[in-house]
């Protein structure tokens, strides 16, 4: 309890004027400042150790078949791509991976409301959850391949079930971590249990949720390489077991090439999805 | 536009009971701060007059109307941040109405007066984080002026602010009212904020909570901050001091 303080400053301002802090920032993202720089030290960065993987390869082990350089690496690529194997191989893979990204993130997302919104659904399927989370789901991947075929879907399988399970733990924090205050201000003005969950907590959520993409994204790409070592009829990961078993190093080290820079894109276009979707969110996880 | 009438409500949460027996009156118009030590039941008390929580036993009217489920004639104020980070200035005021089916494209140049009212005019595009605290409470307030209610219910809005900007948000939110006549329900723990803002202050009494004084305040209105520093400011402020301070010590330290 307070009493009101004598000392209290006095203040009488004219009417509609606003006092307080004024915003630091204009109505941006606020990020736009120091992107220049830092897009800068990104390239200066991977110029760098390109520039080390070269000089390593070439002066250090100087032998390719324990290291093949970027240079080797990158014809590597050309031989592959005037044989006309990369092609197929990068439809193939891409593929896999579009597809088991999209249904797995989609499905993760809905078993994650569900789940959320459900506390029996919750208790059903937890313990099945955490447990695939936490096993390396990778080892089951030649069943998988046994049960699927060697077509693109039992590498779509593959990546779906590497994605689904972050996803899923994602988009569930997100909804259950909603502030309850939001809640109530939807429900005051007499927002149904729908409208909460679409204007409420899918919103609060949607960090999580790109979160959880991203985490997909290099799960993704780990799902396709190894379900294609495992078993497949074209496709990088199959190129990459190819050129090893043939010890053809810079064609190994060009599907790996591939697969890194693949990476850094797509998680690239995620960031920019999440400048997109919600530029509200600077802080947020 | 309609008073509020809450009629024997009482309330508990598991073993320990809330409210007891708390019957009131707001009429039409009128101005009504509530006030009372901490752990009291006022929050509660306003979810329940809002409808969204209910009464073990009692009643609450607004104008005639039985309250059930959460009341059509109220906007709730909430306490700081009740913000959707997501949605800018504008699409936040226009949360309640969009909730309650309201037309956006009829009450659109409504709405802009409205923030142009409680001062926000040219920061429709802004996100609450790039807001301070008052400016936030200014939004909040537009959201719920916008669905046109009858009643304001107001859960120590100010509560979180600075000393300063509390006053200034304080002639403000009169400032408001006089343009935009509501039945205000205004909770608070601040005793001169209670005084400065009030037709009347209700005092409650705690655990548990019971309504234990009803004071009119006498102060002709528009009111300026330099009331606050009158001596009859200082012996009303000093008589609810009194009495809540009797409660306290009934009820066995803070």
């Amino acid at each position: 309890m307070t009493v009101p303080s004598q000392s209290s400053s006095h203040v009488e301002p004219a009417p509609g004027v606003v006092i307080g802090k004024l915003p630091a920032r204009k109505p941006s993202n606020g990020r736009g400042m120091h992107r220049k720089s830092s897009i800068t030290i990104s390239t200066l960065s991977i110029v760098v150790g390109i520039a080390l993987w070269q000089i390593i390869g070439q002066f250090l082990v100087g032998n390719s078949l324990f290291l093949a350089t970027p240079w080797q690496t990158l014809s590597g690529i050309r031989d592959m791509w005037t044989s006309g194997g990369l092609r197929e191989d990068l439809l193939v893979s891409g593929e896999e991976f579009i597809f088991g990204f999209l249904i797995g993130s989609a499905a993760g997302i809905a078993v994650g409301a569900v789940i959320a919104k459900n506390r029996v659904s919750k208790r059903i399927l937890t313990p099945y959850i955490s447990g695939f989370y936490a096993t390396p789901i990778i080892a089951l991947a030649p069943i998988l391949i046994l049960w699927f075929g060697l077509g693109i879907w039992s590498k779509v399988v593959v990546v779906i079930s590497l994605v689904i399970f972050p996803q899923i733990i994602n988009t569930e924090a997100g909804i259950r971590t909603t502030e309850e205050t939001l809640r109530d201000v939807a429900r005051s003005y007499g927002g149904s249990t729908i409208e909460v969950f679409r204007k409420v907590e899918l919103w609060w959520s949607l960090p999580y949720i790109l979160a959880g993409l991203r985490l997909g994204v290099g799960r993704a790409l780990i799902g396709v390489v190894v379900g294609e070592l495992f078993g497949a009829r074209a496709g990088l990961g199959f190129a990459i077991n190819n050129a090893q078993s043939e010890f053809n190093m810079p064609e190994l080290f060009a599907g790996v090439a591939i697969f890194a820079v693949s990476g850094i894109v797509f998680t690239y276009l995620l960031t920019v999805l999440e400048r997109v979707l919600a530029p509200w969110a600077a802080n947020r996880p | 536009m309609r008073g509020v009438s809450v009629q024997s409500i009482t309330k508990s949460f598991g073993d320990g009971l809330v409210l007891r027996d708390i019957s009131f009156t707001a009429g039409a118009g009128e101005f009504v701060t509530i006030v009372g030590p901490s752990g009291c039941g006022k929050t509660t008390l306003l979810r329940i007059i809002d409808g969204l929580e209910e009464g073990d036993s009692g009643e609450v009217r607004i104008g005639d109307r039985l309250v059930s489920g959460p009341a059509r004639e109220c906007a709730f104020v909430f306490q700081a941040d009740s913000l959707m980070p997501w949605r800018t200035v504008f699409d936040n005021a226009k949360l309640g109405m969009e909730l309650r089916k309201m037309d956006i494209q009829t009450h659109k140049d409504r709405l802009k007066e409205l923030l142009q009212l409680v001062g926000l005019g040219g920061f429709e595009k802004y996100y609450p984080r790039q807001l301070s605290g008052g400016m936030r409470q200014r939004v909040n307030l537009a959201r719920a002026l916008a669905v046109d209610p009858d009643v304001l219910l107001m859960d120590e809005p100010f509560a979180a602010l600075d000393a300063q900007t509390r006053e200034i948000m304080q002639t403000e939110l009169l400032r408001i009212w006089s343009d935009q006549r509501k039945t205000v329900v205004f909770i608070t723990h601040q005793l001169d904020e209670a005084v400065y803002l009030a037709d009347r202050v209700l005092v409650m009494g705690r655990k548990p909570g019971v309504i234990a004084d009803d004071i009119t305040v006498p102060f002709s209105r528009p009111r300026e901050l330099s009331l606050k520093r009158t001596g009859e400011f200082g012996q009303l402020v000093e008589r609810i001091w009194g009495t809540i301070e009797g409660v306290i010590r009934e009820t066995g330290g803070i």
